[in-house]
């Protein structure tokens, strides 16, 4: 409270702007239930199959190991856990969504006023915090967006003054950013260690140590990941360790320059179905020119300070991003499936692209951050009006999945199409896993990479990806419950078993549908060796 | 003082400069006369039709059974005109080689000298010499050309009558509004706007009466776009926004094959990147604002940009083609010369990686099209064997990029018009509108362009003089069983073939 009273005092403009947009930027978090982000639902069953692992309610214990390594989306993963003891899964994963929403920008603030820039400028951060990575349900890279502000923020506060509690908070911070993901991670390491390079005289035995060590400490854990971690996704990068990058080769897809340039704004901000957002980003990129261009009459040169690469801080961050953006691969499909890798440091990209400016602002040029305070709350605005629309599209689901009993194999299948008319993924892709939240039991399309459940049953399913697959005759047995999205709507699957008298409809509402199974109880899968997917 | 004097003071004021423009100017001529062929798409048919324009009343070309003359008062005057005028002295092909170099070299020489009028540093300009090769210029679209780089000059004359009003500026000023709009109506449009936007910055400053005149005289031009006949309405849809913002970047430049020219291109943008960000200007910004609100460039970038968003892929009046492509190509073109305050200190070092790249980018490009030259000349040597007056269907299978050329570049979607330079004729895929418009009872059967394989060849290719095909493996046998009867070999060149008809 003292902070905000204090900031209040310094700049009331840039408070009441921070704290309007903190509200605006958190509220499509939480007026709704459902969040349409794309990998989140599977995000949310792995967390809740490591919390309810041992909860007889659920049954997970009887279809899934539980691996715990010390792998990225620990974090995440770690954070949701703990307070799922006190609040529901769902919320707990709102929470720390909100925890990053806030950290961002303030992370920005914290850099710009390090390394000089306007205050100001930290207001470009909100809108990004709704950047397509969340879109996709990346959370845990999310999360380490923001730690690795705040890593940042830390390493130049200790390389400028050395102490052994700001060595051990380098370390602490640094370390933990491979807990969030491992290409925030690497970011992190590169950034940090081109800024402990940029300080004075960088070369000096006594500074390099001094500055270094913590940020080279803070690669023990990814090296001893690399080593020991015995993860399956991990474990097979030994047997691959030179993986080729070569043109043509398969196993890592690159971009053409161009294309990856074209990825920009698709990957900024691109949430919502319409072109609202574009424009809010136009309305955000003209801003910042115009900030940019009348920088030129607020910066006075100060010739008694000389010239010190420490101030480009934000332009070395910004280099490491735009040159991960166009060398690093697009997706690796081995040593293990990893989709959309340099599209992900767009945002981050841009939030150090925000701060570029230099010099302070100050007069009337505050008045050029109008816009962009209110594009920023128009598109929070938008997408709180989304989330409750959206909400509204899958009313009738929580009523159905009510109905369905404990203990009972619930196939939840969504039919095409697959998004919602309001957002630009496939909203429904993973819908089953709320399923699986609150019912318990199995789930044919959890993420099965090893971390942090493992298949030890199978119940015979259709791929994820192509549900039209499924085999009432070959498959059917292995389920009690069929709960059905948008069934009817391109082809419908259960009618035809129904007029058989094979599936009863139990309920219907709005564009779900839920079936039971005619006959015994499903059959109960043996143990099995489920492989995971790499 | 008059243009030329400020130029001339522009360039011994600053030799440094004048030497960085010369080396960017030399090196940018490379590309356009180093091949032997330009690989432009429209290349031949812009120069088919200033010929066919020129040629139309000549018998043996055989035209005038296939074309009337419509001209009138619509974009694309300027460079036929010129080209027309050109080839009185040189053949076409060089005829449009010299005023592609016009448009090359003026665009930065006239950014430098509207750099100056607008208290900007004019290295600026520098950054704008990779853009004269902008992807609509790759297309061949040599009237975009011409405009883009009239355009810098235009404004000039703007600020020129702003400063001194007299009837003469007044009428040079209207000239150069009809002039714009003869070379290319979206540049036009950006003038009109434009020059409306510094006319209304100098209120407080100049006398209403002024501004009225240079309004006026801006203005005068319009009438002519009002009375231009109306282009077809276009039904292409607008990509969604996403997707526009993504390729807006590719548009900016052409390249060649592989991403180097786009590291160069984002090289430059770094550069400029510095330049904007390093900038620094008085407190009241006193150069940019000496004739005017020192703002009002940044008004006209941003408003041809946002019409770039906002508008349709095809403008029905004015009659404009990928209205928002050029619009963006206009922004950045004009965007270049957004910094503020001079280039000095040791920021004067970023001129080094901009000359650097400005001479780098030209050079390469030539470098690909002599590289690429081998094979965009064959359908040249096989037309050049065809009997003046014949009429020649042209069709192209393989419509691969070429592998030295940047991929959106299809150098051969307008091969079609080497016969019609050559020989005269009919051309299936030539001219329509201005200058030439063929008359309806005249028009001989062709294919659609892309899909040659699917129509009865024979039957279509029978009432044609030559057939001249490329690709598809064995491309005579598209003509069908009795194409030995129907047709004479005539020559071969890689995978062109070159057929005469029978008849």
């Amino acid at each position: 409270m003292n902070a905000l009273r204090r900031a209040w005092h310094a700049d009331r403009w840039l408070t009441l702007a921070f704290v309007v947009l903190a509200i605006a930027t958190c509220t499509p978090i939480w007026i709704g239930r459902y969040l349409p982000l794309l990998d989140l639902p599977n995000h949310l069953a792995n967390i809740a199959v490591w919390h309810s692992y041992d909860d007889p309610r659920f049954d997970f214990a009887h279809y899934y190991t539980l691996y715990k390594g010390f792998l990225p989306y620990w974090a995440h993963y770690e954070f949701c856990h703990l307070l799922a003891y006190v609040v529901s899964v769902e919320n707990a994963n709102k929470i720390f969504l909100t925890v990053y929403a806030l950290a961002l920008p303030l992370g920005t603030l914290a850099f710009a006023r390090r390394f000089e820039r306007s205050p100001y400028l930290a207001l470009f951060a909100f809108p990004i915090v709704w950047n397509f990575n969340l879109a996709d349900g990346f959370v845990s890279y999310c999360g380490g967006m923001a730690a690795m502000v705040w890593g940042l923020w830390v390493v130049d506060k200790h390389c400028e003054k050395p102490t052994l509690r700001t060595a051990l908070a380098v370390l602490a911070i640094g370390s933990a950013q491979y807990f969030f993901h491992i290409l925030s991670y690497m970011f992190f390491l590169v950034a940090a260690g081109l800024l402990v390079f940029a300080q004075r005289r960088p070369f000096r035995i006594r500074h390099l140590v001094e500055r270094g060590v913590p940020v080279v400490a803070s690669c023990a854990v990814g090296v001893w990941a690399w080593l020991y971690e015995r993860s399956p996704g991990y474990a097979s990068i030994h047997k691959f360790p030179q993986t080729p990058r070569l043109p043509g080769d398969r196993n890592l897809i690159f971009g053409t320059v161009p294309d990856n340039i074209a990825g920009v704004p698709q990957r900024l901000m691109n949430l919502l179905a319409s072109s609202r957002d574009e424009w809010v980003l136009v309305v955000l990129a003209a801003a910042w020119l115009v900030i940019a261009l009348t920088a030129a009459r607020d910066r006075e040169p100060d010739p008694r300070r000389p010239f010190s690469a420490r101030a480009l801080g934000p332009e070395l961050c910004f280099l490491v991003a735009a040159l991960g953006l166009l060398l690093l691969p697009v997706s690796m499909h081995k040593p293990f499936y990893w989709y959309m890798i340099n599209g992900r440091l767009i945002p981050v990209a841009a939030i150090f692209f925000a701060l570029l400016v230099r010099g302070p602002v100050r007069g009337w040029r505050r008045a050029l951050f109008v816009p962009v305070v209110a594009a920023s709350l128009f598109y929070a605005v938008d997408l709180s009006r989304m989330v409750v629309v959206f909400n509204r599209h899958v009313d009738g689901f929580d009523a159905l999945v009510d109905e369905i009993p404990l203990h009972k194999a619930t196939l939840t299948l969504s039919l095409p199409p697959l998004g919602d008319p309001e957002v630009n993924v496939h909203a429904f892709n993973q819908w089953g896993s709320y399923v699986q939240i609150r019912r318990g039991g199995f789930n044919f399309y959890n993420f099965n990479y090893g971390f942090p459940l493992r298949y030890i049953r199978w119940r015979r399913s259709p791929p994820w990806n192509h549900v039209e697959m499924f085999n009432f005759e070959f498959m059917g047995q292995d389920w009690d419950y069929f709960l059905t999205h948008n069934e009817g709507i391109e082809f419908s699957i259960f009618q035809k078993w129904a007029n058989a008298g094979q599936v009863r409809l139990v309920d219907a509402r709005g564009s779900w549908k839920l079936w039971q199974r005619v006959g015994p109880p499903a059959i109960d899968p043996p143990i099995t060796d489920v492989p995971v997917n790499q | 003082m008059s243009v030329r004097d400020r130029l001339v003071r522009l360039l011994s004021r600053d030799p440094l400069f004048a030497l960085a423009l010369t080396l960017i100017a030399a090196a940018s001529l490379v590309p356009i006369w180093s091949p032997a062929v330009l690989p432009m798409a429209g290349w031949p048919e812009e120069l088919a039709r200033a010929a066919d324009w020129q040629r139309l009343s000549t018998p043996s070309f055989h035209l005038a059974q296939f074309y009337r003359a419509t001209v009138a008062a619509v974009p694309g005057w300027v460079h036929l005109g010129l080209l027309r005028l050109l080839s009185r002295v040189v053949p076409y092909d060089a005829a449009g080689r010299l005023v592609l170099s016009a448009a090359v070299l003026g665009l930065p020489l006239g950014l430098s000298v509207l750099a100056r009028r607008l208290g900007r540093s004019p290295w600026l300009a520098l950054f704008a010499a990779p853009l004269a090769w902008n992807a609509l210029v790759g297309r061949g679209d040599l009237g975009f050309a011409v405009g883009v780089a009239l355009l810098p000059w235009a404004l000039v004359a703007v600020e020129q009558f702003l400063d001194r009003p007299t009837p003469l500026g007044a009428l040079v000023l209207g000239g150069a509004g009809v002039m714009m709009w003869l070379a290319d109506a979206s540049a036009w449009s950006c003038f009109a706007g434009g020059g409306a936007v510094f006319a209304l910055a100098r209120i407080g400053r100049a006398r209403p009466a002024t501004i009225a005149a240079a309004l006026l005289a801006i203005g005068a031009s319009t009438l002519l776009a009002v009375r231009a006949v109306p282009g077809p309405a276009g039904d292409a849809a607008s990509p969604p926004l996403v997707v526009f913002l993504g390729e807006a970047a590719h548009v900016v430049s052409m390249g060649w094959a592989g991403d180097r020219a786009w590291w160069l291109l984002l090289a430059l943008l770094v550069v400029w990147g510095a330049v904007l960000l390093g900038s620094r200007v008085d407190h009241h910004d006193t150069e940019a604002a000496r004739d005017g609100w020192p703002f009002r460039l940044e008004v006209v970038v941003l408003s041809a940009f946002g019409l770039a968003l906002v508008l349709p892929p095809a403008l029905h009046r004015p009659a404009i083609e990928d209205a928002p492509l050029r619009f963006v190509v206009l922004a950045v073109t004009l965007g270049t010369l957004l910094p503020h305050g001079p280039l000095a200190g040791h920021r004067r070092f970023l001129a080094v990686p901009l000359v650097a790249i400005a001479v780098m980018f030209p050079l390469e490009l030539g470098s690909a099209f002599r590289a690429a030259e081998p094979r965009l000349v064959r359908p040249l040597r096989l037309a050049a064997r065809i009997e003046r007056g014949a009429s020649t269907l042209t069709l192209v299978l393989d419509r691969d990029p070429d592998p030295a050329l940047d991929p959106r570049m299809r150098p051969f979607d307008g091969a079609h018009a080497w016969p019609q330079l050559y020989a005269g004729g009919f051309d299936a895929y030539g001219p329509t509108g201005f200058p030439l418009t063929p008359r309806p009872d005249a028009i001989l059967p062709a294919p659609p362009r892309d899909q040659a394989r699917l129509v009865d060849l024979a039957t279509v290719a029978a009432r044609w003089d030559y057939v001249l095909i490329e690709g598809g493996g064995n491309p005579g046998a598209l003509l069908g069983p009795d194409a030995a009867r129907q047709f004479a070999f005539v020559a071969a060149d890689g995978p062109w073939q070159l057929y005469r008809s029978r008849r």
